[in-house]
């Protein structure tokens, strides 16, 4: 066995049973002895203050693991654990801090209670041992494990500490089962370790507090024998003079000799209290018959000695044990530690995100954003787009706001929609530049402020407009036609049951556990606030555009002076045989992906087959691969991705996927799915098969265009709109996914936002047009920081820029008449926002290209304003 | 002078470890600076001050942390651990909720492997994340191979 066993390691010779039975007895045996002290003060008194009491000092010298087990107040005080009655609440850290002092201080304020009559009183001595009793049993009702009292503010517990340090016979401890951990160096854990470690502890006060007792013990043993007993305020005056003499003086030579001797601090205590205890015995067996008082005086001292070698014999053990502590391998000289202190050093002058309430301090990467720093520490914050253009992830700023990069268009529009207060920041948009502090909930204004815009002339024969969806572009245009418009009524009609939430966040429904809640992207109250009137759950049967209306089909109908068509897409669906047997989905609404995660865990789906090598289909399968199935993704092209990636960047995704474990097969294109009442296997059309409890069909979108057609607008793939957003009809508009504007349907969140904002100014009475949009696509797979801007296969007479690092990372930039017109970043998130605007705003390039070709794309950085934090920038962070 | 090392408590509530081990020196015992610098790039860094609550008994956080610098306390005066050592084990691989809470005692730094960051680290060097998964489940190992009398069916 181990110099220092554990509870665990140590024999249990009883049951806890047993032991139990025994506390009830003991038990017992304290409230009757209690009631004794009442009734028959003159035998109670004795059995208590010349039985008892004497013989726990023998007890926890001996075998304190006895008396542990079967004490009382032990007892009463784990009770309400037995019974389940226990809060078990944590200790606060005062009672941690201070439980010790406090029951060192009751310990001795109870003995000298002894010189002022206390052993001469049943009554007095009664509720002495009842209040000890009750306290134990509110402390174990509170506290968890022995918190509550035993291991904490018992006033016996400084004493049996010290002499409890080396049992001559260990005993386990019986009640803990099992250990909660609630006390630090726990003596009934490790009974020869707990004092030793108290005293060796790094807190100079924590040791302290033991070591001060200690110190005073033998001097409280003197002072009570040899002080005579006080009744008058003189006397008792006298007393506790006398008595903090003895005290004083027990602890002064204590502290003289451990500043003078080369010996241990645990030395001294140890034999400060073999001095105690042969002192308390040499003059509690004064009264004996003199045999038995020499016998008990030799008996005690003989202990005592023994006791004292066998505690020195362990403090050598245990610095033995200690010595080859696991801090001691030299790390230093280590690859973990060189690498550790390069780590550091690298962040040493980075700012810190400090997130409220969490108290979370996050290092900021060189151009790491808010909701890079929030995921980063794990917190729990939504997002979208990563552009600012959803509105997904809304923080407030609570300090530091200028220690943030600037606020661009985007970020703004979307602010001045979701309408909260001034502190308010997207988070992906906001990169740290310096110390700040941030809460993930966003603080309401301190009165609802509308967004106008200013001098816009709108027009007063305009008084209903009704916009179609709630998507994206359908809250983007209603939210723009009350910017200028605010008198019009404004009814917005949405098939699903949902408000506005975040689409490009569905995926994350199939594997996470929170279903819709984080998804909604605008505050509650704001189609209240914003006098728009939602319509959800209900369904546009019919335009009567000779009526200016649109039927419901619930019968009811909204006159309208404008229209705008923003009734979004719907998935593609080819022909494959078998699709729409259970099993197969598609993934457009967030009721799609509660679907799919419901029938793979009522079916206990293991495998999944995802059509579509997409953005979509990788989103879907990877989160598919997440809530556990094998997946694999079939692409009928030869590579993935292949409107955004040229043929290097998607081998590099590919590989990278199949590290994560998704399986990926090219050249597949899916005619046919076999069932059994559920679908159970994907077929491709040269021959190969896949097994699939869940076959998700990602082959792109179609744009809802039935009503528009039905109504005769000009359709063709979407509804024909021109640069001002108009359809055929010049009282109806139409934005986002359903809109084909020159001949394009672009099925992005950026784009929708663009359109739906002309449409809503052209149908309140304003002449904006749409310039057209630059494609803009991010792929929201972990571990993958993709990003597609423009056209990225380079053309003719087209520079390019093209450039592979290790770790599968790449990235391109083509350059066509002196200007960036396309870009692939693959593992470069902080070049995003750079090259964004370079592409956006036209900047010229030629000058730079050699600083590009190199490597150094910070030139675009200072070009576009959107500067990376430089690492080891300085901060006022402590 | 560290004795966490004698008051191991073996459960919380569903048999975990009470505290997580004292300094590790047992992780990556063999890796090269490279592949430490790999395993360090994919985490974030956590700074701590005295008092700070540094995991929370029940929340989900599936990540794993390299105490890299001070020393934390298991709240309700369980073991102190110092750095260097590995933090969280348990709910880096099982993804429940953490079974303890963490308190700072001093200034320090943690480093974070997040799941979804060890996954990518994993699919970009397949070796070293087998490694790095071997090591974690070795500590675990040994943790419960301490506890092992204490713990209901434990065969070792």
């Amino acid at each position: 066995m181990t110099a220092f066993p554990n509870y665990t390691q140590i024999p249990a010779r009883l049951s806890v049973g047993t032991w139990q039975a025994i506390r009830v007895v003991t038990l017992l045996g304290a409230i009757g002895l209690a009631m004794a002290l009442v009734v028959v003060p003159d035998d109670a008194l004795d059995v208590m203050w010349k039985g008892v009491i004497p013989a726990l000092p023998l007890l926890w010298l001996v075998v304190p693991g006895l008396w542990r087990n079967i004490c009382p107040l032990s007892a009463s005080n784990q009770t309400p654990r037995v019974l389940g009655l226990s809060k078990a609440k944590t200790a606060p850290p005062w009672l941690k801090e201070y439980g010790f002092v406090i029951g060192a201080g009751m310990f001795i304020a109870f003995v000298s209670l002894r010189k002022l009559g206390l052993d001469d009183s049943g009554p007095a001595s009664a509720l002495l041992l009842l209040g000890a009793l009750s306290g134990a049993y509110v402390g174990g009702t509170l506290l968890k494990g022995k918190s509550g009292w035993c291991s904490s503010i018992c006033p016996l517990l400084p004493v049996q500490r010290l002499y409890g340090q080396t049992p001559y016979k260990l005993v386990a401890n019986s009640h803990c089962t099992p250990c909660v951990g609630c006390t630090k160096n726990c003596y009934d854990f490790n009974p020869k370790v707990a004092f030793l470690a108290d005293l060796k502890d790094p807190d100079p006060y924590w040791s302290g507090y033991k070591k001060l007792f200690a110190a005073a013990f033998p001097g409280l043993v003197i002072g009570f024998f040899n002080l005579p007993e006080a009744r008058s305020g003189e006397e008792i005056a006298a007393l506790y003079g006398q008595l903090a003499l003895y005290l004083a003086a027990s602890t002064a030579i204590f502290y003289a000799l451990d500043a003078l001797l080369k010996v241990s601090t645990h030395k001294l205590t140890t034999l400060w209290a073999a001095t105690a205890f042969s002192l308390f015995y040499w003059y509690a067996s004064a009264p004996w018959p003199e045999w038995a008082t020499w016998g008990a005086r030799a008996v005690a001292i003989a202990l005592a000695v023994g006791w004292v070698l066998r505690t020195y014999a362990k403090e050598r053990a245990f610095d033995a044990q200690q010595a080859p502590a696991p801090e001691v391998k030299p790390l230093a000289d280590l690859a973990a530690g060189r690498s550790m202190a390069s780590h550091r050093a690298l962040n040493a002058g980075a700012p810190e995100v400090t997130f409220e309430p969490e108290g979370k301090h996050v290092v900021a990467k060189p151009g790491m954003t808010l909701l890079e720093a929030a995921e980063a520490g794990g917190l729990p914050i939504e997002s979208g787009c990563r552009m600012g253009v959803c509105g997904a992830d809304p923080v407030c700023v609570s300090d530091g706001m200028e220690h943030l990069s600037a606020i661009g268009d985007d970020e703004r529009s979307t602010l001045d929609r979701l309408g909260f207060a001034d502190n308010t920041r997207m988070a992906c948009c906001a990169r740290v530049q310096g110390p700040v502090t941030m809460k993930l909930t966003p603080e309401k204004p301190a009165k609802p402020t509308l967004s106008r815009i200013a001098q816009f002339s709108y027009d007063k024969s305009v008084e209903r407009v009704v916009v179609l969806g709630n998507g994206i572009a359908g809250v983007t245009a209603a939210d723009h036609v009350r910017r200028r418009h605010p008198l019009a009524q404004i009814d917005l009609v949405a098939e699903e049951p949902h408000h506005l939430y975040n689409r490009m966040g569905i995926a994350r429904l199939i594997y996470g556990r929170s279903a819709m809640q984080g998804l909604y992207l605008n505050p509650d109250q704001w189609y209240e606030e914003h006098g728009i009137t939602p319509w959800l759950n209900t369904r546009a049967r019919k335009l009567d555009r000779a009526g200016r209306q649109v039927v419901l089909g619930s019968g009811e109908a909204l006159p309208y002076d404008r229209l705008i068509l923003a009734t979004g897409s719907s998935s593609f669906v080819p022909s494959i045989e078998g699709f729409g047997v259970p099993g197969t989905f598609v993934l457009r609404t967030a009721d799609d992906a509660l679907g799919l995660r419901a029938f793979a865990q009522r079916h206990g789906a293991q495998r999944a087959v995802v059509a579509g090598g997409g953005l979509l289909g990788l989103e879907a399968a990877y989160a598919l691969h997440k809530l556990g199935l094998r997946t694999t993704v079939l692409e009928r092209g030869d590579r993935l991705l292949r409107r955004q990636l040229d043929a290097r960047a998607s081998s590099l995704l590919q590989d990278y996927l199949e590290g994560l474990g998704l399986e990926i097969a090219r050249d597949a294109e899916t005619v046919a799915l076999s069932s059994d009442g559920r679908v159970n296997l994907a077929m491709l059309a040269d021959d190969r098969m896949f097994p699939a409890d869940v076959f998700l069909l990602a082959a792109g979108i179609t744009p809802n265009i039935d009503l528009a057609r039905a109504a005769g607008l000009q359709v063709n793939r979407g509804v024909l709109v021109d640069e001002r957003m108009r359809t055929s009809d010049p009282h109806i508009l139409a934005a986002g996914d359903v809109a084909e504007h020159a001949g394009r349907v672009h099925g992005l969140w950026p784009v929708a936002v663009e359109q739906a904002e002309v449409a809503a100014d052209n149908a309140a009475g304003g002449d904006k047009a749409y310039v057209g949009s630059i494609p803009f696509t991010m792929l929201k797979v972990v571990g993958v920081e993709l990003t597609s801007v423009g056209r990225f296969e380079e053309q003719a007479g087209d520079d390019v820029v093209a450039i592979e690092e290790p770790g599968g990372k790449y990235r391109k930039l083509v350059v066509e008449d002196g200007r960036i017109v396309g870009a692939i970043l693959l593992g470069y998130s902080q070049e995003v926002a750079a090259v964004r605007t370079a592409i956006n705003r036209g900047f010229h390039v030629a000058g730079v290209m050699d600083s590009l070709r190199a490597g150094n794309w910070d030139v675009l950085a200072a070009l576009s304003g959107e500067r990376p934090l430089l690492a080891g920038a300085p901060t006022g962070a402590a | 002078m560290d004795t966490s090392v004698f008051f191991q408590y073996p459960t919380l509530g569903g048999g975990s470890p009470a505290s997580e081990p004292a300094p590790d020196p047992g992780f990556l015992p063999h890796a090269t600076v490279e592949e430490w610098d790999a395993v360090l790039a994919a985490t974030e860094t956590l700074r701590f001050h005295p008092g700070d609550t540094v995991l929370r008994a029940g929340e989900c956080d599936r990540a794993l942390y390299l105490l890299l610098d001070g020393r934390l306390e298991v709240e309700g005066g369980g073991a102190e651990i110092a750095a260097p050592a590995t933090v969280g084990a348990a709910g880096f691989l099982d993804g429940l909720p953490r079974a303890v809470t963490l308190l700072a005692r001093t200034h320090g730094e943690l480093a974070r492997l997040s799941w979804d960051a060890y996954e990518a680290l994993a699919a970009r060097d397949p070796r070293l994340g087998r490694t790095v998964l071997c090591d974690v489940g070795r500590g675990l190992a040994a943790r419960l191979r301490a506890a092992g009398p204490t713990l209901p069916g434990w065969t070792g």
